[in-house]
């Protein structure tokens, strides 16, 4: 699913403090370059919070940074925003797809975007959707660098949990673990991403919101794709 | 990274765990306060006093029949408890009262034996314990002598047939026998030969047996003197009881009257006199009545005449002398039979006294000895109360206070712990544990604070 790209929590919240370990955590574990895919078991487990809460602690530590909307298959990412945050911080870029397709991608044309946002970008943050309901999560996961689990806390456990991690064992992926988003993180996140904020234009330009800046150019995916940017498949 | 992943809950989980299963909390702590609270209420007291006794060891330890380590399993003993059951006429169970009795030997180097009783009631518990302690007193002192107490009956009814025996041979040989048998010089008591002070070989009872006779024969003549005199006073006497007989005299006088008319009639009518056999019943019928009334007043005990009286009276007492003489004489012919064979001399009988008498003796010098074996006996140790128990307030086990403080606690804890057990029994993914278990991979980060 889509939505709003919302960290849950200003900085300086304890939760901030989550993610900038996890951030830590993540640029101790991986070198410079690398992709990293936010799939789940589950649809709604938060791996969109997760994506977005991961990729803006990157880009405030001065990487440059990439955030995927890789929810929906498609054979080319466009990037509509490309926020500075101030001096010192580093770039954030949204990419959403350019057009959806119903056609399978194919693994190469999935290869070839990995090695392109690698070759682009510090780090690349894909916002997959749940593993076992999409081909091109599959596909992502044998290809990027890392891929993070993301599950929701409170929700009964089911069989889906088992069948992805054997998936991903399968696919010899780099797990690098699990991240666990509270209901109410979750729930905020997709409130402040309610579609009576759909059609905002994204700003180019850095701005002090910034995050209302990467909500607005999230929702309504489609107006979005009538600007004109380079594509990137 | 997190720091989510020991084992034991934090403080802020507990409280999420208590806000998540709340009406399961409160639930599990209605319910256990309400059964608290009836048990602190309905839950029985138990009450505890206890006696002190003090136990007396004797200076010599030869006795081995008790020693102070038994005390405490004799005070507990089915004996000394029924007979304190008993005696206070209790209801419970000889069972139960051995179940709450104990009795704690005394400690190192003293000699306090505490026995303790426990009850519902605390005036009971009191007087059990003071019961226990008084007849476990009474118990040893009774087993303590019991032996020598045997031995003292015996002994005394061996005493007393010796002295019996002893008595009944004075008896036989009389005052004067009795004397010479008493006489400790042997040339004096020449019995067989016929010594200087030699006594006649005789039976005493056949004399006085005789003399026995010689009494009874004249008593009876007296009491055949006695009666002619009542007989020879009682014509009088009869004179004066029917001289005061009015109805006597008037049908002696009818009867008199009435003859003198048949005899004129008889003489001058001859026997040819119509009237003859009316008259002659007539005079029958009246002599039939005077002799019946003569009988009546003589037979009367409210006899007018002292005389007449006396003489009946000194009759009865005649009788009841001849009577007892009689008696006399028949004992001693029993007696001279049985006891004495005829023959028995003296020097037989001096033997068998002296014989009875060294007997008394020596029986006497077991009595003395058993005697002050139990005194000693008892010398060596006894048992003393020293300290009764009063109407016990002392409560033991928890009092109500702190046993609803405790419960009270446990209520809490048990509360949080059931809503604790709640979440665990609950397969929902909430801790940092079950995820792991669940993918096989560890939790790096939460995001967001679980609320």
């Amino acid at each position: 699913m889509s939505g709003g790209a919302v960290h849950g929590n200003p900085p300086g919240d304890s939760a901030h403090s989550e993610v900038q370990l996890l951030r830590a955590f993540v640029e101790r574990e991986i070198p410079g370059r690398s992709v990293i895919l936010v799939t789940s078991a589950r649809d709604g487990d938060g791996k969109s919070l997760t994506a977005y809460s991961l990729a803006d602690c990157l880009a405030r530590a001065g990487r440059r940074t990439a955030l995927v909307d890789g929810t929906t298959e498609s054979s080319s990412y466009v990037r509509i925003a490309n926020t500075g945050r101030g001096e010192g911080d580093g770039d954030l870029a949204l990419y959403v797809p350019a057009a959806t397709t119903r056609t399978p991608l194919f693994r190469d044309a999935t290869q070839r975007f990995v090695e392109n946002m690698r070759a682009l970008h510090e780090f690349t943050i894909i916002d997959g959707a749940a593993l076992l309901t999409s081909e091109m999560a599959m596909a992502l996961a044998e290809s990027v660098d890392a891929v993070l689990l993301s599950v929701r806390l409170g929700r009964p456990p089911s069989i889906d949990d088992e069948s992805t991690s054997l998936m991903l064992d399968r696919s010899a992926s780099r797990v690098l673990g699990v991240v666990a988003a509270s209901p109410e993180a979750i729930d905020e996140y997709e409130r402040r991403g309610a579609p009576q904020n759909a059609g905002a234009d994204a700003q180019r330009s850095p701005s002090p919101s910034w995050i209302e800046q990467i909500r607005r150019a999230w929702d309504g995916g489609a107006s979005l794709l009538r600007r004109v940017a380079p594509a990137v498949d | 990274m997190t720091n989510d992943k020991s084992s034991l809950p934090r403080v802020t989980d507990v409280y999420e765990s208590v806000r998540r299963n709340l009406p399961l909390v409160a639930c599990v702590f209605v319910v256990m306060l309400l059964a608290s609270a009836a048990y602190v209420r309905l839950a029985p007291r138990q009450y505890l006093a206890g006696a002190n006794v003090l136990v007396v060891n004797g200076n010599t330890r030869d006795d081995p029949t008790l020693s102070s380590p038994d005390l405490p399993s004799i005070a507990t003993s089915t004996v000394v408890l029924e007979r304190v059951r008993q005696d206070l006429h209790l209801n419970t169970t000889l069972q139960d009262l051995k179940r709450h009795v104990t009795a704690k030997p005394p400690p190192f180097k003293s000699s306090i034996l505490r026995i303790q009783y426990v009850d519902t009631d605390g005036a009971r518990a009191a007087q059990i314990a003071n019961a226990v302690a008084d007849e476990l007193t009474r118990y040893y002192r009774e087993i303590s002598k019991a032996r020598f107490d045997e031995d003292l009956t015996g002994l005394n009814v061996e005493l007393a047939k010796q002295n019996e025996r002893i008595k009944t041979i004075d008896r036989l040989v009389g005052p004067s026998g009795r004397a010479i048998l008493d006489s400790s010089d042997a040339k004096s008591v020449n019995l067989d030969t016929g010594g200087v002070n030699a006594v006649p070989q005789t039976n005493s009872p056949e004399r006085d047996r005789k003399l026995a006779e010689a009494t009874l024969q004249g008593d009876l003549a007296h009491l055949d003197a006695v009666r002619a005199d009542a007989a020879a006073s009682a014509q009088p006497s009869r004179r004066d009881v029917l001289q005061n007989d009015r109805l006597y005299q008037n049908l002696v006088a009818a009867a008199t009257s009435e003859e003198t008319t048949l005899e004129r009639d008889r003489a001058v009518y001859r026997d040819s006199y119509p009237g003859m056999a009316a008259l002659e019943a007539k005079v029958a019928n009246l002599k039939a009545a005077a002799a019946a009334e003569e009988r009546r007043a003589l037979e009367s005990p409210d006899v007018e005449s002292p005389s007449f009286a006396a003489a009946q009276s000194e009759v009865r007492k005649a009788e009841a002398v001849v009577a007892a003489d009689r008696a006399r004489v028949a004992a001693f012919s029993d007696d001279a039979g049985k006891n004495v064979p005829p023959g028995t001399s003296l020097a037989t009988l001096r033997l068998e006294r002296d014989a009875a008498k060294e007997n008394y003796l020596a029986i006497s010098s077991r009595i003395a000895t058993a005697l002050a074996n139990r005194a000693d006996a008892l010398s060596l140790g006894s048992v003393v109360v020293v300290d009764r128990a009063i109407d016990s307030e002392t409560q033991i086990g928890l009092g109500r206070r702190t046993l609803s403080l405790i419960l009270a606690f446990l209520i809490v804890v048990v509360s949080i712990g059931s809503a604790l057990l709640a979440d665990r029994l609950n397969p929902r993914l909430r801790r940092v544990a079950q995820i792991e278990t669940l993918y096989g991979k560890p939790v790096i980060a939460t995001l967001g604070n679980a609320k």
